[in-house]
């Protein structure tokens, strides 16, 4: 659960960034100018800002300056090489161009916040604990034992929860494995992953796209 | 490098060769066309010298012939020289004393910082002439000339590279802008589009998607509008004729309820849809710097149109953009494809777009054609 910054003048832009972040657990302050992110990062410090460049009173790079200490990923429709070096160079985390996928963004998100600890360390429903730190999960107190694909899948699926992800995603993210088509390993350990902590429910399958994991029934 | 770097770059090369190689062609012939020029003219003068005095010569007796040809020291060859004489003796010599050199072709020589073209000829009895023409005001003229032509093949090369890379910024800029104005668009539709494939969503969160769906999709068809416009502009699809200015502000009230009209100009001759465009842009404009409901002015005048609001503004920066939107780098001033458009369909009318305007206070645009 971070405490995320979204600066992005588009209303229809940082409205859906601000509900993808919502969606996986995140809290997200929406700012659509510079002067209002830097009025609000002065009340609470943020753990991520996702800053878009072009803004109406002031570009997103000398607002990134002026929170230096925070992480950032910028969001631009600039490809240029030139704005990606100005962005590293005032202290950028990351960078991402327009149009994007809303996923890509979420992993890039967990990407920073686990490189600076700000990452959730555990997470619990119904009467299921994880912790992220251990890599352990128990169930009503009882420690279960996991392999560590099934791990990583759990971790990926938590992490990016009420959003479905592919199989292919699922494999790239959980198991670093990226070649397209044989995915039915995904399946049988999604299968595994349910029966061993009784998710049936919890793990849904999206026809035709892959799996989610639900907050909410 | 980008391709566009490139290909501009190589233009530029092509061009200043060719200048170059052109130039530096013109100057060698005509450097050798003057030199040639004062050859034979000094070989042509002193044939005539020597003719004139070998007759002369001829018709004195050998003792007084020092005497007689003195008078050729008179001669004034327009800075030819020459100096007269028999064996070790000088007869008649006119300042400066051209050089002495063997006999045959012209020489060119210089001394003194003087360049002069020399001739020895040996006349009868061995009586010699040496002649001189002084050609350094001639060979300081081509020099200049040569100076003058590189110097100038420089600016030309200069110009035109200037005026290239001017034209290639104008035909990209609107592209450019077109780019990345359909980047926000694309990034909403694509990203609502993905929430509601894949999150499990509140029946007013998907509401709010699918608006937010509907309403990009309407932008992009704004886009593709404002450029098919921008594309008939830049082809001069332009159709001409009488348009009443009362109609076309009832046109425009439809469009915009708190639009007010003072219509003090009949009719001026323009493309009709073209200028429905732009009134429609500027309109557009000053109603979304207008709060809700406040109403924006539409006055015209015998040869001026003027949008008037009392909306939020522009800062000094926006001002200078929207007047002038082909000098505009800063990427962070959004205005998209209007205000341009609205530029090349003034230019177009032979008329011209201005803003005047104070923050917090509102914006005129005033569009003035020309009688």
């Amino acid at each position: 659960m971070a405490r995320i910054l979204v600066l992005e003048d588009e209303k229809a832009i940082n409205d859906l960034v601000a509900l993808n972040l919502g969606m996986v657990g995140h809290t997200a302050v929406q700012a659509f100018t510079g002067r209002e992110a830097l009025r609000a990062a002065e009340e609470t410090p943020f753990d991520l800002l996702i800053i878009d460049v072009m803004l109406p009173d002031t570009d997103g790079f000398s607002v990134c300056e002026k929170l230096k200490g925070m992480p950032a990923i910028f969001v631009t429709a600039l490809g240029e090489t030139s704005d990606k070096v100005k962005g590293f160079e005032c202290g950028a985390d990351d960078y991402i161009v327009k149009p994007f996928e809303m996923t890509e963004l979420l992993l890039r998100v967990e990407a920073v916040l686990r490189r600076t600890h700000k990452s959730e360390s555990r997470y619990s429903i119904d009467d299921l604990q994880i912790d992220f730190d251990a890599k352990s999960v128990t169930k009503g107190g009882v420690p279960i034992d996991l392999t560590m694909q099934e791990y990583a899948l759990l971790e990926v699926l938590v992490k990016n929860r009420n959003i479905a992800l592919s199989r292919q995603r699922l494999m790239r993210e959980a198991w670093d494995i990226s070649f397209m088509g044989e995915t039915r390993t995904v399946d049988v350990h999604i299968q595994r992953l349910r029966k061993k902590l009784g998710l049936d429910d919890r793990i849904k399958t999206i026809y035709r796209l892959g799996y989610r994991f639900e907050e909410t029934l | 490098m980008k391709l566009r770097q490139k290909s501009y770059l190589w233009t530029v090369l092509l061009v200043a060769a060719v200048l170059y190689a052109c130039t530096f062609g013109l100057l060698v012939s005509n450097i050798r066309a003057t030199f040639r020029a004062a050859e034979s003219r000094a070989l042509g003068e002193e044939k005539a010298l020597a003719l004139a005095i070998d007759g002369m010569l001829e018709r004195t007796p050998e003792t007084n012939r020092a005497a007689y040809v003195r008078g050729f020291a008179l001669y004034d060859g327009g800075g030819a020289t020459f100096a007269l004489g028999c064996g070790e003796e000088t007869w008649a010599a006119i300042e400066p004393v051209p050089p002495k050199i063997e006999q045959g072709r012209a020489r060119w020589i210089t001394r003194d910082g003087r360049t002069v073209l020399a001739i020895a000829d040996a006349l009868s009895d061995g009586v010699w002439l040496r002649y001189g023409l002084d050609v350094t005001e001639e060979l300081h003229r081509t020099t200049r000339q040569a100076i003058g032509s590189i110097v100038a093949c420089t600016l030309l090369t200069g110009g035109i590279a200037a005026a290239l890379y001017f034209i290639l910024e104008r035909v990209n800029q609107p592209v450019e802008r077109l780019a990345h104005e359909l980047r926000t668009p694309l990034t909403v539709i694509r990203g609502y589009g993905e929430l509601l494939e894949r999150a499990k969503l509140t029946p007013e969160q998907q509401h709010t998607a699918a608006s937010y769906i509907v309403s990009e999709s309407e932008r992009l068809g704004e886009i593709s509008q404002k450029l098919l416009t921008l594309a008939d502009a830049r082809k001069n699809v332009f159709r001409p004729e009488r348009v009443k200015l009362s109609a076309l502000a009832e046109h425009l009230r439809a469009t915009y309820p708190t639009l007010e009209t003072e219509i003090g100009w009949d009719a001026l001759t323009a493309d009709r849809a073209l200028l429905l465009s732009l009134l429609g842009n500027l309109i557009g404009n000053a109603v979304k710097a207008s709060d809700p409901g406040v109403p924006v002015l539409l006055k015209a005048t015998p040869g001026t149109i003027e949008i008037v609001d009392h909306g939020s503004g522009m800062t000094a920066e926006q001002l200078r953009y929207v007047n002038d939107p082909s000098h505009a780098k800063n990427p962070s001033i959004r205005s998209g494809l209007g205000v341009p458009l609205c530029h090349e369909i003034a230019a177009l009318h032979g008329a011209t777009l201005s803003f005047a305007s104070e923050e917090g206070k509102g914006t005129t645009a005033t569009v003035r054609f020309e009688r």
